[in-house]
């Protein structure tokens, strides 16, 4: 106890230094700034600012990024409440009964609980990491390749589970990740793999250029095609503070949002979406009150955004622990490590434990922040709607060439996230999601390295997997969770708990 | 809409065994090795493969629910016919005499099996 209390003591000190602060602050600023802006996801921010972070250090990049991150999820909830246009996926659900308290003149106490309940999910989640982290590093240094190898077939297993629309689909867009991943030289021979001898993919498929592409400009050509909704003007918000009654109401619905957005988190394909939407349908199951749901119910704001925020922190546990991204922004977190150099794995904590610990620390600096941002200055925000998309698009598009330019002077570079686009573009249009793809891009390489060195090991035994108990341990709850997917009323759920 | 799905998964299918066979072909010097000494081709083939299934797997199943849902509304000579026609696009070229001819003989085939031999309920025209 003593130990974790002098780490988070070191932590702030990282923390804190006037730059670090300044990082998390425009991070927070900026997720705040997309989070509102419909159509712009974390995914598409943290792509683009991605190349400038190189400039940093591996902490304040770090900080930054997960700032952006955390951020989005304040700023989604704002838009959802006002306009009824949620910013974000995860905040579809807070619409429902967010919106119908706007109407009813009570879009302050809402917007207040948003906040309040993502402060209290966000700070028992980073108290969570720093008591929880350390631990599940240490068992996952007995670790060895074979148990490694299945650790991250059941992490690819169920991102295809938990995935929005087809399996098969989305299990595709894994594979096909990791053929992206083959590409380049092979680390153990030394060959060129499918680079079509370009020199350009010698090192592999770039990481920036790739979700530049993919999430950037795709992500714009889209957007072009649907008419988006401009010029809204929310009225004035007024009295923000709820009520000793509003607060009594949402405690426990924050409490049961915060627990089951930490256990989404932590499931590999997970994430604030889909722990918002299950928070949302259990407090309306638990409620005596059903009936009050999708008319104004505090605590149907309070259950999805504690959640969204829960989950959106709680997946930086088995990042930071195991090395291994439960989902595609991990696994653009864990990019932008391999870019400083660090290599993601439970090593981090006792190697680099400023690291680590500064970044838990600013987290829970940046979630004061964001209250203090969101709160009072709600109306600036707001505004943002008013931004002609017009504007927007042309600048992202030259962020996103000169972002990606700037890594290594290369045009190679833009050439290759201008192919990027043109494939995300083409995925969009036949439903194929893209951000598995990018697990599968980053777990990939991760998995045949592991994989040959088991084999060398073996001598080619395949058997190894099932002998080791840990490795077996992983496979059986892997082909339960297929086994699981499968099965028509678990299908049908699924499907239902997507639908609404 | 479920039309529309469903040629959308078949050509998300076709695409995957497009990629699927592009890294096949890009990769066909690379050595494959054996397990216990994998060569710089094992992985890269074992990733196309999965791929080129995964693929199939989707483009066959859009096919077969296109087929399901053309048959309630025009019955089942006019749906047999239409997933023919879908089906010659996922394999080689055929043209369009032995194409017809291969339309008569799976309808006659098949109404012959299932509907007069076997007396499924199946409709076999549209429903007007």
């Amino acid at each position: 106890m003593l130990d974790i209390l002098s780490n988070i003591v070191m932590g702030f000190g990282v923390a804190l230094t006037w730059q670090n602060i300044a990082l998390c602050f425009l991070g927070c600023v900026i997720g705040t700034a997309i989070g509102v802006l419909p159509g712009i996801g974390p995914l598409t921010t943290m792509a683009m600012i991605l190349p400038v972070t190189f400039w940093l250090s591996p902490v304040g990049a770090l900080i930054m990024l997960s700032g952006v991150f955390y951020g989005a999820q304040y700023g989604g909830s704002t838009t959802a409440i006002l306009v009824k246009i949620p910013g974000e996926t995860s905040s579809v659900v807070t619409v429902l009964d967010g919106y119908a308290m706007a109407q009813r003149g009570r879009a302050g106490p809402a917007l207040a609980i948003a906040a309040l309940g993502s402060l209290f999910a966000g700070s028992v989640v980073t108290l969570l990491i720093a008591v929880g982290g350390p631990p599940l590093a240490s068992i996952a240094l007995l670790f060895q390749s074979a148990d490694y190898v299945s650790v991250m077939l059941l992490g690819l297993v169920s991102a295809v589970v938990l995935a929005h629309g087809s399996v098969l689909k989305a299990v595709g867009m894994i594979v096909l990740g990791v053929l992206f991943g083959v590409v380049g030289t092979d680390v153990m021979t030394g060959e060129y793999r499918l680079a079509m001898g370009l020199d350009v993919l010698f090192d592999g498929i770039g990481f920036v250029p790739l979700s530049m592409g993919l999430f950037g400009l795709a992500e714009i050509m889209v957007n072009l095609e649907s008419a988006h909704v401009t010029g809204m003007s929310p009225k004035p918000v007024s009295g923000i503070w709820p009520t000793l009654a509003d607060l009594k109401q949402s405690f426990p619905a924050m409490v049961r949002g915060t627990v089951i957005g930490t256990a989404f988190g932590i499931l590999p394909g997970g994430g604030p979406t889909i722990a918002a939407f299950s928070a949302y349908s259990l407090e309306k199951k638990a409620s005596s009150t059903p009936q009050r749901f999708g008319k104004g119910a505090i605590e149907g704001v309070a259950a999805p955004e504690s959640a969204n925020n829960a989950a959106a922190q709680a997946c930086f546990i088995p990042m930071l622990s195991l090395g291994i991204p439960p989902n595609a922004l991990m696994a653009l977190m864990i990019g932008a490590m391999m870019v400083h150099g660090i290599t993601p794995g439970p090593e981090i904590i006792t190697k680099q434990p400023e690291l680590f610990w500064g970044l838990i620390a600013s987290m829970w600096l940046g979630n004061l922040m964001l209250v203090i941002l969101n709160l009072p200055l709600i109306g600036i925000w707001v505004r943002l709607l008013r931004v002609p998309y017009g504007y927007l698009f042309p600048t992202i598009v030259i962020l996103c060439c000169i972002g990606t330019y700037t890594i290594s002077s290369s045009a190679a570079d833009v050439v290759v996230m201008t192919v990027f686009g043109v494939i995300g573009y083409g995925f969009r249009k036949l439903d194929c999601e893209p951000a598995p793809l990018l697990l599968g891009l980053v777990l990939g390489p991760m998995l045949e390295e592991n994989f040959r060195r088991t084999m060398v090991l073996t001598d080619g035994d395949w058997s190894i997997f099932l002998r080791r108990p840990i490795s077996l341990g992983f496979l059986l709850l892997a082909a339960a969770l297929l086994l699981a997917v499968t099965l028509p009323n678990i299908r049908r759920s699924r499907e239902e708990a997507f639908r609404e | 809409m479920g039309r529309m799905l469903a040629s959308k998964d078949f050509l998300a299918g076709l695409m995957y065994v497009a990629f699927g066979l592009t890294g096949l072909w890009l990769g066909r010097s690379l050595e494959v090795g054996t397990a216990a000494a994998m060569g710089a081709g094992y992985f890269p083939r074992l990733v196309c493969g999965a791929l080129i299934a995964v693929g199939a797997a989707l483009a066959l199943i859009s096919l077969m629910r296109a087929f399901a849902l053309l048959l309630r509304p025009l019955g089942l000579v006019l749906a047999l016919a239409i997933s023919t026609v879908l089906a010659r696009f996922a394999g080689r070229e055929i043209r369009p005499v032995p194409l017809l001819l291969l339309c008569l003989i799976l309808i006659v085939a098949n109404v012959g099996i299932f509907v007069l031999a076997l007396k499924i309920q199946i409709p076999l025209w549209p429903a007007l």
